[in-house]
């Protein structure tokens, strides 16, 4: 099994409390979003408090928006190589 | 009668006359409380005839049985009346504490007719109920008045009340909770109502516990439940409704400039963040809420002196923001503090202020009109000027409280276009470019453009809510299944606004079998899903069939034509147009309506309403 990169952008308060915008990892290339976002929370502290936990959630509520070129993605789906995603603050508003 | 008190307080002001009702258990079953069983005693008090502003219109308060209990997010009430800002269904669905405080005084609602002959408050208790002189309260705006009741009533009530707009009728004027937390009822322009019966406020408070079905049970649902909701709600939590916006420009949803421009990069400026590095005091919470959404500010502006009380929430950084193209939280701040001390809807005065920037820059007004103030885009300090004008109604400000429609039709044709409205109602901060179900949400919502009616946004933005039938998120471009996606999520909302639960709940999965569960726990009913969602539907047609008495039929569910035309242009929504007709047609088979949008006798029947014409 082999590995692919994979490119994150954070916006907002979230690359704030990481300290930066972009990150790249190289993953199993069978790993899924929510495997990202384990890697993501033990890298950055700060953000686990934010990201999706392990409840069976399809998509993480409202802890964040994860987006693929502009739509919200699945943590279940696989990621695959040279994938971009963006991770935001979630869609709150009245 | 478990969930209810079993009163209805009605309160004549011209006669003072009082007498409590004691609600049939079959009707509340029906229409649950709040804003469902408000809808039912507004259809039986008044009609199309009726004049908003005149004594025969009547203003209810009510709450739900979730309310007083510890039901999360339940402390909560709806106010209704008839619109004189659109001549229509008006309702208002507001957090804080006065509803709570409502309900311990030992009151499901309460219904407020006539006349005043002069100034009036009216204290309730678990004694009852008093009218009491208010002619030094009046002219105070709404933190003053909070402050003279305390010291009058003691620290211990809650209070209600209206500004200086509310008292001139302004007709964006709301009804203000809380004090300086300024919870506003704040859509309808229900204040010009209070205002035009001479009653400034209501202060309330007591002791009575509110009986719950199933202490036991509820009790060991709520504690998982608190931690969850907690868990998903923490960015809510700590940033605020506003924390969220660069991902709603980053959509698209974002309306920027008057509704005119695609992207907008200076969003972050006002931010749920940057509020928290530059004026956050504190957090505070409405009512039995785990959340805490609210901000309270306390910030020295050298530009505006001091502004205190709540930060500006998204919908008002938007429309006195975004739709202003003003990237000075200071200057949004500032506005949203005289908003709440005037007793204004920030939405509506938002808008009406970027359409009279619009308006300026296309010529169709000038400096005569605004008493010398440049209205340009970004200008911070003239949209604050605008919106002390609107306050006090004068200059420019007071034919802009009467609405956009209404100014609209008195500057002129070309100004209709910048005039963006359903109903009468002024859209809120929520595009139906980004979200096809949002147009056709706005379109059929009873009160007007209306975002919380059905609340799609949020599904079709990032919540799926499988037990409304939405495992996935649909896609928020599609128009198929529109018609059935928001009937069923106004429904909902509908029970959420009786019950008296916040619609930020959905946002942690909060559902139809929570909001069920929670239901059946207080009252003790065993009411099955789909006599729930009946309900719900029982209550979105009935106040349909008021609109209908009002002469509200197919010709009024529409988007203005800048959001069914002109594409947002860049950004994430950039070339979307929501085809409403297909939506609506979609719908109205839904709903069991005809083609003109009148519920049929057949689906009334379903729903044990009356039809009130016969053939």
């Amino acid at each position: 099994m082999g590995t692919i990169r994979v490119e994150v952008e954070l916006k907002g308060p979230l690359a704030r409390l990481a300290g930066k915008e972009q990150l790249e990892y190289q993953v199993k290339s069978e790993a899924l979003i929510r495997d990202l976002l384990g890697l993501i929370g033990q890298d950055f502290p700060a953000l686990q408090r934010f990201l999706p936990g392990d409840e069976g959630e399809q998509y993480g509520r409202h802890r964040v928006l994860i987006l693929q070129e502009g739509q919200p993605v699945k943590l279940d789906q696989k990621l695959f190589p040279g994938m971009r995603l963006k991770i935001m603050p979630p869609l709150t508003g009245g | 009668m478990s969930g209810y008190h079993g009163r209805i307080l009605d309160l004549n002001l011209s006669s003072g006359e009082m007498k409590e009702e004691k609600p049939e258990p079959t009707m509340l079953r029906h229409y649950i409380g709040g804003s469902g069983l408000g809808a039912r005693l507004l259809m039986d008090n008044t009609d199309g005839d009726t004049d908003p502003l005149g004594p025969g219109n009547i203003l209810i308060f009510a709450t739900g049985p979730l309310t007083g209990s510890r039901v999360p997010t339940s402390g909560r009430h709806a106010v209704l009346g008839k619109s004189p800002l659109t001549g229509v269904w008006g309702e208002s669905d507001v957090g804080g504490n006065w509803g709570t405080a409502l309900k311990k005084a030992g009151y499901d609602a309460l219904i407020i007719r006539g006349r005043a002959p002069h100034p009036v408050y009216i204290h309730l208790d678990e004694e009852g109920a008093r009218i009491e002189n208010a002619d030094h309260l009046w002219g105070q705006d709404t933190f003053a008045t909070e402050v003279l009741l305390k010291q009058e009533k003691g620290e211990g009530i809650e209070a209600a009340c209206i500004g200086p707009a509310g008292e001139q009728q302004v007709l964006l004027a709301s009804i203000m909770h809380d004090g300086r937390h300024s919870r506003a009822a704040g859509r309808t322009g229900l204040g010009a109502v209070m205002g035009s019966k001479n009653l400034k406020a209501l202060s309330a408070e007591g002791q009575r516990s509110t009986p719950l079905a199933h202490p036991g049970e509820l009790k060991k649902n709520l504690g998982e439940k608190v931690r969850g909701i907690r868990e998903n709600l923490v960015f809510l939590s700590d940033y605020g409704t506003t924390g969220g916006i660069i991902s709603l420009e980053e959509t698209g949803d974002l309306p920027i400039k008057n509704w005119l421009q695609g992207k907008w990069p200076q969003v972050e400026a006002l931010s749920g963040e940057k509020m928290a590095e530059t004026m956050l005091k504190k957090k505070f919470f409405c009512g039995a809420c785990p959340i805490g959404c609210g901000r309270e500010i306390e910030y020295r502006s050298e530009k505006f002196g001091p502004i205190m009380g709540a930060g500006p929430e998204y919908e008002t950084v938007s429309t006195l923001g975004s739709y202003c193209l003003v990237d000075d939280l200071e200057a949004v701040a500032a506005a949203n503090e005289l908003c709440n001390r005037y007793g204004m809807d920030t939405i509506s005065t938002g808008a009406a202020v970027a359409f009279a920037i619009e308006a300026f820059q296309e010529g169709l007004i000038g400096v005569e009109e605004t008493g010398g103030l440049h209205l340009d885009w970004g200008a911070g300090e003239a949209v604050v000027e605008m919106v002390r004008q609107i306050g006090e109604k004068k200059g420019l400000g007071a034919l802009l409280g009467r609405g956009v429609r209404a100014a609209a039709a008195e500057i002129g044709p070309r100004a209709e276009e910048m005039a963006l409205h359903v109903k009468g109602l002024e859209l809120p901060a929520h595009d139906p470019r980004a979200f096809n179900s949002v147009g056709l949400s706005y379109a059929t919502s009873n009160r007007g453009a209306c975002h919380l009616a059905g609340m799609t946004h949020a599904l079709e933005g990032s919540i799926p809510l499988p037990q409304l039938g939405y495992p996935e998120i649909p896609d928020r471009f599609g128009t198929g299944g529109k018609g059935q996606l928001v009937a069923r999520m106004q429904d909902l909302m509908g029970l959420f606004d009786s019950l008296k639960l916040c619609k930020f709940l959905l946002f942690a999965g909060i559902e139809v079998g929570d909001s069920l569960n929670w239901c059946n726990l207080v009252t003790g009913w065993d009411l099955d899903q789909k006599e729930f969602l009946k309900a719900g539907e029982r209550m979105f047609n009935l106040k349909r069939m008021y609109n209908v008495g009002c002469g509200i039929s197919r010709k009024d569910d529409l988007l203005p034509p800048r959001v069914l035309t002109h594409p947002r242009g860049t950004g994430g929504a950039a070339h979307n147009l929501p085809r409403l007709g297909e939506m609506l047609r979609e719908y109205y088979e839904y709903r069991g309506w005809d083609e003109m949008g009148l519920p049929t006798r057949e689906k009334l029947e379903e729903l044990e309403l009356e039809y009130p014409w016969e053939q």
